[in-house]
């Protein structure tokens, strides 16, 4: 739309790191940014842990059951004495770990299946297709506990079983997508030059649905997240004495009943403000990714 | 019986307003056709969506629209909702978004005319039926049991057009209502428009981007660019003796010495 | 135009049929023949359903045909196009879509659009592409730093341009039009029909116009077919076509068409279309 322009605030000056600050702001809103800062607080924990941790999160002391918050244990011990905000740092490692593999995973098969049933269509996408819906008949953790009673369970093969299990969302979300814009001039084009499937594919479809990938992916991690605590809750994720958010929360409910809510109740809350702050994240870079469309 | 003095209207931006309508000023006579026509962004229909206050959220309107002398802008409420159920009617350009996809076309029309003017659902089916016919519709029934999907994009607009005539208002608001038509079927749909107008005596201010068509069913024609009205006038004037630039350049992209005239091959 | 002129396209009763589900089937193309002499304009006009963008998109090589031949320069092309075939087709025939919108990846600076087509068909070093690159934007008429612009950064019109700038990177023959002005406003649309005017008159190009605007048909096509559900009813000249039309649907057209002292007439529609379906 041509229409004029009036200079009623200019663009900030200052800093470059001002400047960016300023500009994340304006994209994410005040939520989006307390999302960011949680988001980063738990890399930052994960990452640390060695560091900041101070004490180790597997050895307890039997004299040191369930002591209160204290300046020696900032969040108190559990039943075996061991210090839950170490444990909650540690935890932090697997517990986002495990998410980032299975978001990984899905989001490269997701756009690879994507994309080669776009580009070849007929016969190459129906067989897809069909092979995505046989996927889609099986409840993600039912897939995931079958891997895990054939391959053990370690976070790794529930992290593998769970990624097989998002391929499918992920694939079908991301094609609807790509097939419309194969179908837009810019794509034709370079076809009608000769150009090959794999070159167009790579320097056209991938960049105009790059958002939208990195949306879903946000948006899985979540869900992933979620599910991994699950299945680590019921012994078939992370083993024990190990620290992760999903197996502290499963640990703590025996101390929930007699009365020592901490391990449960902060692990649980760190799962769900991490979680809570991806998805609204997602969601923004979703909008975004929508406007870029339209624009 | 509308005037619109100095409309102005802003849009809220990031990083600057746009300036969308500045001091547009225009009116509309009882059971006179208007015309507004203009390029794409010249504010052309912002100025139609402001009258039923379907201007964007973000925007700030300055200006008076007067409707029978009552202010237009200022209506709340079950006023704002009288005004635009019984006073006047819109026709837009896409009638597939108008018509509830899910629903026959009866529904949209007896809907229509039960809720907004109060006719009992089995006059209003009555009613329907004479409407269909009066927009030219041969199998009334039919396109009545009808859903949106399985009707062409003219048949459509006349089951919209059947819509906004409906209650007899006294001014129609018609936004492109064929831009999105082939050509056989634009005339067509425009005929009838004019055609409905003409017999119910209701005004009409007509927004396009084709100062022919305007021309063809208009009074007088607003000729509009970037958020102003650059020139009014009578259609034949403008055609003959455009005063200002911009309309001379109108006129100009659309060849004069078109070969033909009328047919004439029909027997 | 030129009498000796050779034919370079040559369509051959093409046929078309699209399947759109539950065993219901529309005939796209039905046995549809054209000649298109060298360094003429010949418009295809019909209204939504006529088939001739998927005419555009089987010369092109976008669509296969059911039967029927396309030759293009004295060669037959293969019913179904592949990767090399193709790009032997890109170098005697060009597209320009109709949406500016979509037509140029709004990821990328515009050049590169025109610039893949030279790497895709010439030899050129990088920065020989980069000069070949800016003479042909100055070609159709954008400057320098357009260059660099992204596709959301320029008007319709001049990524119509850019467009434009891409068909002829690869110095093809002929350009297939379709519907390349309809989405510009007119004052626009009149300056991309004046530059390809002047481009066909300095290239000696051949233009396969699509449209449904008999505006647009008078101002650049020297021949005209005119295409109703699938079948060619009338064809000839521009002049013969528009000043004297002899179907019935051709006057319906004309008819219907805007212009300055015309209304539109519902008696007169109505008796077109009757003798239409007779």
């Amino acid at each position: 739309m041509s229409a004029h322009i009036l200079p009623t605030h200019t663009r900030p000056a200052g800093t470059p790191l001002a400047r960016f600050f300023v500009a994340l702001y304006e994209r994410m809103g005040v939520l989006g940014l307390i999302a960011i800062a949680i988001v980063l607080v738990a890399v930052l924990g994960a990452v640390l842990a060695p560091v900041i941790a101070p004490y180790d999160p597997t050895v307890g002391s039997v004299t040191q059951r369930y002591s209160g918050m204290s300046a020696a244990h900032l969040f108190g011990t559990d039943q075996a004495g061991r210090d839950i905000f170490s444990r909650l740092l540690w935890g932090a490692r697997s517990s986002l770990t495990g998410p980032l593999i299975v978001v990984g995973v899905t989001a490269v098969f997701g756009t690879l299946i994507a994309l080669v049933s776009v580009w070849w269509g007929g016969l190459v996408d129906a067989l897809l297709s069909r092979l995505l819906d046989l996927l889609f008949a099986f409840p993600n953790l039912l897939l995931a506990v079958l891997a895990i009673a054939v391959f053990g369970p370690s976070i790794t093969t529930a992290a593998l079983a769970l990624s097989i299990a998002y391929i499918p969302y992920t694939a079908r979300v991301i094609r609807s997508t790509a097939l419309r814009e194969r179908n837009l001039p810019y794509v034709q084009s370079p076809q009608l030059q000769g150009i090959s499937g794999a070159v167009i594919t790579v320097r056209h479809l991938l960049p105009n649905i790059a958002p939208l990938i990195v949306t879903g992916a946000t948006i899985n991690f979540g869900f992933a997240m979620i599910e991994l605590a699950a299945l680590s809750f019921l012994g078939l994720g992370v083993q024990p004495p190990a620290a992760d958010w999903g197996l502290m929360v499963s640990n703590g409910q025996q101390s929930l009943l007699k009365g020592y809510p901490a391990e449960s109740l902060l692990a649980g809350l760190c799962i769900v403000l991490t979680v809570a702050s991806l998805g609204y994240i997602g969601e923004k870079l979703g909008g975004r990714a929508a406007a870029g469309r339209k624009a | 019986m509308l005037q619109i003095d100095d409309l102005s209207l802003t849009l809220a931006g990031k990083h600057a307003d746009l300036s969308i309508l500045r001091g547009v000023s225009l009116s509309v006579g009882a059971g006179e056709a208007v015309g507004l026509v203009g390029e794409s962004g010249s504010g052309k229909s912002m100025t139609l969506r402001s009258i039923l206050h379907m201007a964007p959220v973000n925007a700030t309107i300055a200006g008076q629209i007067l409707l029978d002398g009552e202010d237009v802008l200022g209506l709340r409420g079950e006023d704002l909702r009288r005004m635009r159920s019984r006073d006047v009617s819109m026709i837009a350009q896409n009638p597939h978004a108008v018509l509830n996809p899910v629903l026959p076309v009866e529904r949209y029309l007896v809907e229509g005319m039960h809720d907004a003017q109060g006719l009992a659902t089995r006059a209003a089916r009555v009613r329907a039926g004479e409407l269909l016919e009066q927009v030219g519709i041969d199998e009334v029934d039919r396109v009545l049991r009808s859903y949106p999907h399985q009707l062409s994009g003219g048949m459509l607009q006349r089951v919209v057009i059947a819509g906004a005539i409906a209650g007899k208002p006294r001014l129609m608001l018609a936004d492109e209502p064929t831009t999105a038509l082939d050509v056989t079927t634009q005339a067509e749909v425009m005929a009838i428009l004019d055609d409905c107008r003409r017999e119910l005596g209701m005004a009409m201010l007509f927004v396009t981007h084709d100062l022919d068509l305007a021309a063809a069913v208009c009074d007088r024609i607003n000729v509009m660019k970037d958020g102003e009205i650059v020139e009014t006038g009578v259609p034949e004037q403008l055609r003959d003796d455009p005063q200002h630039p911009y309309t001379r350049a109108l006129m100009a992209s659309r060849p004069a010495g078109i070969t033909w005239t009328s047919t004439g091959g029909i027997k | 135009m030129n009498a000796a002129a050779e034919p370079v396209i040559v369509v051959d009763s093409l046929t078309r049929t699209f399947h759109t589900g539950r065993g219901r089937t529309v005939t796209a193309l039905d046995h549809v023949s054209v000649t298109v002499e060298a360094g003429t304009c010949l418009a295809v006009v019909g209204e939504s359903g006529s088939g001739k963008t998927t005419l555009a998109r089987i010369i092109v090589g976008l669509e296969r045909a059911d039967g029927g031949t396309v030759t293009l320069a004295g060669r037959v092309v293969a019913a179904k196009a592949r990767r090399h075939e193709l790009r032997r087709r890109a170098q005697q025939i060009q597209m320009v879509f109709q949406d500016p919108q979509s037509s140029l990846n709004r990821r990328l600076p515009v050049s590169t659009a025109v610039d893949e087509v030279l790497r895709a068909h010439s030899r050129l070093g990088a920065r020989a592409r980069r000069e070949r690159c800016a003479a042909l934007f100055e070609q159709v008429g954008l400057e320098p730093r357009h260059l660099t612009a992204r596709p959301d950064e320029l008007s319709g019109g001049q990524r119509q341009r850019v467009a434009i700038a891409r068909a002829l990177a690869a110095d093809p023959a002929v350009i297939v039009l379709d519907e390349s002005v309809a989405a510009l406003d007119v004052t626009v649309q009149a300056q991309i029909l004046q530059l390809l005017a002047e481009l066909r008159a300095e290239k000696g190009l051949t233009y396969l116009f699509i449209t449904h605007d008999l505006s647009v048909v008078q101002q650049i096509a020297d021949h005209v077919v005119v295409m109703r559900r699938g079948v060619i009813v009338e064809r000839g000249t521009t002049e013969e076509v528009l000043g004297n039309p002899q179907h019935p649907y051709t006057q319906l057209l004309l008819e219907c068409a805007p212009r300055p002292g015309w209304k539109p007439q519902r008696g007169m529609i109505r008796a077109l279309r009757e003798e239409i379906a007779s």
